[in-house]
Parts: structure tokens; sequence; C-alpha cells
């Protein structure tokens, strides 16, 4: 194999396919890079147990061949080589891969091809399009909400529920739910619902920027899903299993609303969880009353903090603690200056919504205290 | 010693701690020890957990054994025990779960919109407190859009809501036809009776006002009718401009407005005009009129015309894609009725056709309404919508002062589109840009077509624009 290609192509490239591959695989193979030449293009591909990448990237092709590099000395040296271009050529004699550009050279040994699992796209069976902003937007106000790990794995992906025009994408941890709703261009689309893993979403986030919004091209059967975008094709397995019905646990009736600006709102509770994070539980206490939010955090043996802010309170007055992390997380996703909180009792679920904004709902459950 | 007189000893000592230690810590720690065992040398106290004995060792000790000694005089050791109940004291704070329903019986129960549920039967002469039974349900605060053409009616209303009597008192509206005169007074009607839920309202168009006040004269109760309608504490009155040329029902209504007035009732009142433009009003009542607050409400921009449309799909559960609504809310510009009949229409069509929602559907069901021969003319506004809404930004930041990448880059794109499609001046589109200057827009310009030349990513976004544009 003999190719000459653009460094800035490759390196990026690389980067993304580094997303594929685990520090300790337990095939060796698997922490390689399959580079393969395809026409006048290089097939570069990663897999580990639950996504492969595949990325191709424009290259003048000389002599045709693939070979299996080591993924992170391949990337460290791609990276610092001083020239725009680089060219790779492998030797017939023995295992050496020779990467060199301008002066610098530098002579990797490859791996064993032979058990390289072969990769291929899947077939386009069940497919449609995204733009990819709107996916970004999707993943950004959700998946944080969902579970970490899990007694209940589906709640370790996030929810992707399309039907006609609609698209909603829900994350939830048995705790607190984040859903949001937007409406696509067309009604092309197919009615379905799919758990994808959180830990694809958060890759997508980094891999799906761009200043113009382009589209996503999705393809999913019963187990697996693919995202096309750009020169990008990553696949991952779906999480099996069914979500429960997301929608009977936001709560439709309210006794008390209150409106508050959410930047005040979430310095305060940082503010006040200077205490309480030294707890077994970081648990903050909020209590409306008369267009004040009163914000207090106990421990007893570091100290108490409290502190009011303005709202405005319609409704009986409420007291309710929560779990600090909670409150701020979905702070810290919502872009709107005012938000809406809407409660109940001191034991029931709130919602937290931008104000006159009902695409995104966050619906978190309180702790119970003893004070 | 017996049970009592250990008790009464360790009281004291008690007593004495709490001299010196906080009352928080007395509380928290040893107000709940118990005195178990005396001993010539020792006492033992005992506590219910290991967590709580430990803790008392480690910082009360010492302070317990001060204050035995103060009351025994004698060097007592204190020994602390525990029931032995390895759970920490604090009982722990605990972390409520979503009441997710089981997934076998997963069956999608449709959400029935929470409407207020109508009040019962017709109030019969007079108005009860809390009756509601003149508004409309459907007409609340939450269902109405605000945009620019009636933010300030709308802040107006909110406050006379929230303080009825106490600041704009009378509430005059004016405005075209369809536009939310109505829906914001009975919103103003609903929200008044929700925080003072003891209040009567009466909600009534002037023309119902005339027929009463006549039929009252006819039937001989005129006291009947003067009850009703002095007897309650907030009274809305739509389109007043029926009264001109009533000269009987003008001064009865005269003198119903100073007798609520004077008692601090509040009055509110819409009409298609001002009072000024309303013929042969009496003066005494246009003053009375201009009294209080005058406000408008102007026709809805293309934003909140959308923003209208998209809370009408929202709130009847229908879902409908963003590029119908942009066509409707483009070519219906000047009544907000109009606007959600015609999706009310579409929609529809497409249930009753069993087609799916498309913008070629929606020409088909809407050719009747709109005036035939209506050129759509590609407007500044329009352009910024669609670039605002390809980009999935705001259009106020769109036209706001940020540079940040990911808002100047569309903002150029937009303003290059501006010059390209329509003939309006530099100047003119550096304005509706938020007051920016010509030669920003200029720079835009060159910008972009410099870009497009080598780009064609930008050249296909600005093709696929410009066609969205064209054929909305």
């Amino acid at each position: 194999m003999k190719i000459n290609c653009l460094k800035t192509d490759l390196v990026q490239t690389i980067q993304v396919l580094l997303k594929a591959i685990n520090n300790k695989p337990e095939k060796e193979y698997l922490s390689g890079i399959h580079c393969e030449t395809v026409h006048n293009q290089l097939i570069m591909k990663a897999t580990n147990e639950n996504i492969s990448i595949i990325c191709h990237i424009e290259a003048d092709i000389i002599e045709t061949g693939k070979i299996l590099l080591p993924a992170k000395y391949f990337y460290d040296m791609t990276r610092i080589l001083p020239n725009d271009n680089i060219q790779i050529t492998t030797n017939t004699d023995n295992n050496l891969v020779n990467i060199s550009s301008g002066t610098a050279t530098f002579n990797l040994v490859s791996m064993p091809i032979e058990h390289y699992p072969v990769l291929e796209k899947m077939p386009a069976v069940n497919q449609f399009k995204i733009r990819n902003n709107i996916l970004l937007d999707l993943i950004d106000k959700t998946s944080f909400a969902s579970a970490k790990n899990g007694n209940r794995p589906v709640f370790t992906g996030c929810l992707l529920d399309i039907q006609q025009a609609r698209i909603s994408m829900v994350g939830t941890n048995m705790h607190r739910l984040a859903v949001k709703h937007e409406v696509l261009d067309n009604l092309e689309n197919p009615n379905l619902q799919l758990i994808i893993p959180a830990t694809l979403l958060d890759d997508l986030s980094t891999l799906l920027v761009s200043d113009i919004p382009s589209d996503v091209f999705i393809n999913y059967s019963n187990n697996q899903i693919s995202f096309s975008y750009e020169n990008i094709y990553i696949q991952s397995r779906l999480i099996e299993g069914t979500f429960p019905n997301y929608q009977n646990v936001i709560p439709k009736t309210f006794m008390t609303e209150v409106n508050v600006k959410k930047d005040e709102l979430k310095k305060a509770i940082e503010r006040v969880a200077l205490i309480s994070r030294s707890n077994e539980y970081n648990t903050v206490s909020l209590f409306f009353s008369d267009n004040i939010l009163t914000l207090t955090s106990v421990n007893l043996t570091v100290g108490k903090a409290e502190e009011h802010i303005n709202v405005k309170i319609t409704g009986p007055e409420v007291k309710i603690s929560f779990n600090v992390d909670y409150l701020v997380d979905v702070l810290k996703h919502i872009e709107a200056e005012d938000i809406v909180l809407s409660l109940n009792s001191s034991l029931q679920p709130i919602t937290v919504k931008p104000l006159q904004d009902d695409s995104f709902i966050y619906v978190v459950t309180p702790m119970r205290t003893n004070n | 010693m017996d049970n009592t007189q250990i008790q009464t000893l360790w009281e004291q000592i008690f007593q004495e701690l709490e001299k010196s230690l906080t009352s928080v810590v007395c509380d928290t720690w040893l107000r709940p020890l118990k005195p178990v065992k005396l001993t010539a040398t020792s006492l033992e106290l005992s506590t219910s957990t290991d967590f709580a004995k430990k803790w008392i060792e480690d910082s009360y000790l010492k302070n317990i054994k001060q204050a035995a000694q103060k009351i025994t005089q004698k060097n007592l050791k204190i020994i602390i025990s525990s029931s032995g109940d390895k759970s920490t004291y604090f009982p722990e704070d605990q972390q409520i779960t979503l009441n997710y329903p089981p997934v076998e019986d997963q069956v999608v129960s449709a959400n029935p919109s929470s409407e207020m549920t109508p009040p019962s039967s017709t109030a019969p002469l007079p108005i009860s407190p809390g009756d509601a039974s003149s508004l409309n349900p459907k007409y609340t605060f939450d269902t109405f859009v605000t945009g620019n053409s009636n933010r300030f009616a709308h802040a107006a209303a909110l406050a006379v809501a929230e303080r009825p009597a106490e600041v704009y008192n009378p509430f005059f509206m004016y405005g075209g036809v369809g536009l939310g005169k109505t829906h914001l007074m009975h919103a103003i009607g609903h929200k008044i009776l929700k925080n003072h839920p003891e209040m009567r309202v009466l909600y009534i168009s002037s023309e119902k006002f005339t027929n009463e006040l006549i039929n009252s004269i006819r039937d001989g109760t005129p006291e009947a009718f003067r009850q009703k309608y002095r007897n309650i504490d907030v009274l809305l009155v739509d389109d007043i401009q029926f009264l001109s040329k009533k000269e009987h029902t003008q001064e009865e209504f005269f003198h119903t407005f100073n007798t609520l007035h004077d008692a601090n009732k509040q009055i509110i009142i819409s009409s298609d005009r001002h009072p000024r433009e309303i013929q042969t009003l009496e003066d005494r009542l246009r003053s009375r009129f201009e009294w209080g607050l005058i406000t408008d409400i102007q026709a809805p921009d293309l934003e909140t015309r959308i923003a209208i449309l998209r809370k009408k799909a929202l709130l009847e559960n229908l879902t409908v894609p963003n590029d119908v609504m942009v066509y409707i809310a483009s070519r219906i510009d000047n009544n907000i009725r109009e606007l959600e009949g015609a999706l009310t229409r579409v929609m529809a069509f497409a249930s009753l056709n069993k087609e799916p929602i498309s913008k070629r559907l929606a020409a088909e069901a809407l050719q009747n309404v709109f005036t035939s021969g209506e050129t759509k003319t590609i407007t500044l506004e329009l352009i910024q919508e669609i670039v605002a809404t390809y980009f999935k930004i705001d259009i106020s930041e769109l036209i706001a002062k940020k540079r940040t990448r990911n808002l100047a880059f569309p903002r150029q794109i937009a303003m290059y589109l501006c010059r390209t499609l329509t003939d309006a001046s530099l100047p003119r589109i550096g304005e509706v840009f938020g007051g920016r200057d010509h030669t920003t827009v200029l720079h835009a310009y060159d910008k972009i077509s410099r870009q497009s030349k080598t780009d064609t990513k930008l050249q296909n976004t600005l093709e696929d624009l410009t066609n969205h544009i064209k054929n909305i």
C-alpha cells in the first residue's frame, strides 16, 4: 500500500476513530485502526464492543492495500508531523509501515490484520434524516438526565420517540426526567421508539458540531442504530427493553407556580450547597412564600447557609427539599433567562420549564427530610 | 441508687451542660441520653446508636465530666453505651423516586388537555361570587401568545388581573378585529377569579347590555337590571363602540360606570377604536374612559403569528410541520381568528382526506381562503424567520448585538439573502437587523458572496435557503 493524504484530514479522522478504541481491549487487534484503500479514498475503521466507526478521507492511491495500525501511536505521530502532506507506505519485506512527511519519518510496526472483524455499514433498511443542530439540541437537553449505571438498563440511554412530525428525546434516572420536543420539517418520518445509549449520544454531541446545519442520516434495525454525518459513520447497539411511559410521570396539575430568574436561582443554590455538600446527601431546602424563595442547607458540624431571592409565586406556600445536583443540572441546560417551577405538596415531583416554552420539561422528585 | 434519683441527677447535669453548650448540640446529642447506672466512681449514660455513642465520646465527654463533677463534687468516670443500633443517628434524607408504571401494561393514554372545567349552570340574576360562567374557559393568560404587537396590553392586563381596581381603572383596550382583545379580557376575568374566588365577575358585550336594558324597561324590571350590573366587583364590557348613537343606553352605562368606579370596582372595556374616534359618544363617557389606561393591540408580526399557530397546535395536540406553519403565517397577516381558522381548515382537510399534512395540502385547503391573485412578496421578516429556523436560533438573537460565530454567521447569511432576494436598500436592511449600519450589511454581502465561490457547503446552504424562501 502506498498513499498520500492531507495531514489535517488524517489527524481529525483518527481523533474521531479513537472514540471507538478502548484502552485495554480484550482482543489486541481491537486497539488498532484498520486502513484500506478503496477507489480514491482511504477507509479507516475502529471498533470496540459497543460502537464501530467508519470514516473516509480523500487520498492519492499510488498502490492499493490494507493495514492495521496501533491507534494511539498512529495518532500521536501524525499529529506532530511537520508538513501538510503525509505519505504512508508499507514495506513488503517486513511488518513496518513508513509514515513520513517532509523530512520526518516514522516506522511503525503494523499489527496482524487477519483476525480483524469485517465491519460494514448497515443496510439502509429504515432510514430518516435530521439536521445536526436539532439532534444536538435534543441530546444536550436530555442526555444529562439519564442514569450513569443501572439497575434498569433502559435508563442508561435516552428514548428517541418519533411520531409523524414530532420528535422527542427523553432521559431519566428514576429520580428526574428531561423531555425535549422538536418539530421536524416534513412528515416523511417513521413512527418509532428507540433507546440510544447515553455514551453514544455524548460522543455524537462532540462529533456533530458544525457552523452550518447539515443533515445526519440515521439508519436503524431492531437492535442497532447508525449515524452518518459528512465523512463519519458511527454504529452502535441499541439498548434493549421497553422504555416506560414517561408521560405518566409528568404531573399535569399544580397548586403552586413560581416564576424565577434562572441565573439567580442557580447561583443561590451553588452558594448554599457549599454547606450541604459535606452531608451524606447533598440536600437543599426551598421555602416558597410571599414572593420570596428562601434556600437553606444545614450541616450540624459545619454550619448553616441561607439565602433569599425574589420570585413570583402564585398559589399556596410550599416547603420542599432537593438533591442539589438534580436542580443545578437542569439549570445548566436551560438557556432561557426566566423559568417556571410548578409544585404540589412537599413530597410530590415538580416540573421546571423555561418561561412560555412547552418544548422542554424537566421533572424532579424531592427529598424526604426530617426537619 | 434507684431510677428517679439517677434521673434527677442527670437532669441537673444536663441543665449544667446547657449553660456551656449550644441548644442545638444539647437537643441533638445530650437530651436523648438516658442515665443507666450510677456507682461511686462512674456514671453510665446510654444512647440509641453506635454512631451517637462515638460522636458523644469524641466531642462532649469532657463537658459531661466537668458538669457531673460540679453537681456531684466527685470525679466520676463517664461511660457512654449504646443499644447497638448500627444506623446513623440522623434518619436519612430519602430521595423519592418517580412513579413509573410497570412496563407490561403500557397503554399510551391520550392526555386530555388541561382545560379549566366549565362551571355549571348559567347564573340567574344577580351574579354570585366566584361564578365564571360568563367567561370562555379557552381564553386564559396561558393560552395567550405575546409578541411585539400586544406586549404592552398583555403586561397591563396582567397588572390589572393581579390587583383589580388598584392600578388601572378603567382599563381600555382597542384594536382591530380578531387580534385578541376578548381573549385578554376573559384572561383577566379568569385570573381575578383564581386569586379572589369570592369576587363577582361579569363579562358582557355592550350589545347584550343594550338588549337587557331594553328588555328590563319593557318588562318593568329596571331595578333588577341595575342590581345585576352594579352589585359586582369586576365588569368586563366588550365592543363598547356599539353604544355609539344609543343615547339612553349610554346614559344607563354612565350611571353603572359611576356606581362601580366610586365603589372602587374594576372596569375593563374593549373597543375597535380609540375613545376619541367613537362617534356620538357622550363627552362625559369619553372622558371617563380616558381616565384610566388606554392600550392598543396591533396586528401581530410574522414571528408572533407563527408562535400563535404553534400554541394552537400544542393546545389541540396536533403536530404540524414547521414549513406548513410558516406558509400559513406568511399569508394571513392581519387577523388572528382567520389565522387559527386557516390552521383548523388545513387540519380538517388532512384528516378528512386521510392525507399527511404538507405544504401542498395546505395550499389546496386554503386556496379559497387566500384572496386569489395574491402574489407573495418576499419580506425581510420572512427571510429572517426562515434563516433563524434553519439555524435553530431565535429571531431576537439574529437581531441582537452579539457577535459570537454561531450568531454572526447566520446573521451575515440572512443579510446576504435580504440583499439578493429583495430590493430593500442597505440602510433599510441594516435597520431591520437591530439598527446596524449599512456598511455592515455591505460587508456581510461581500463576505458571503466571496466565500460561497469556494465553499460548496455554503453554496448548497444558500441554495437551500433560497428555495425555502421562494417556495414558502
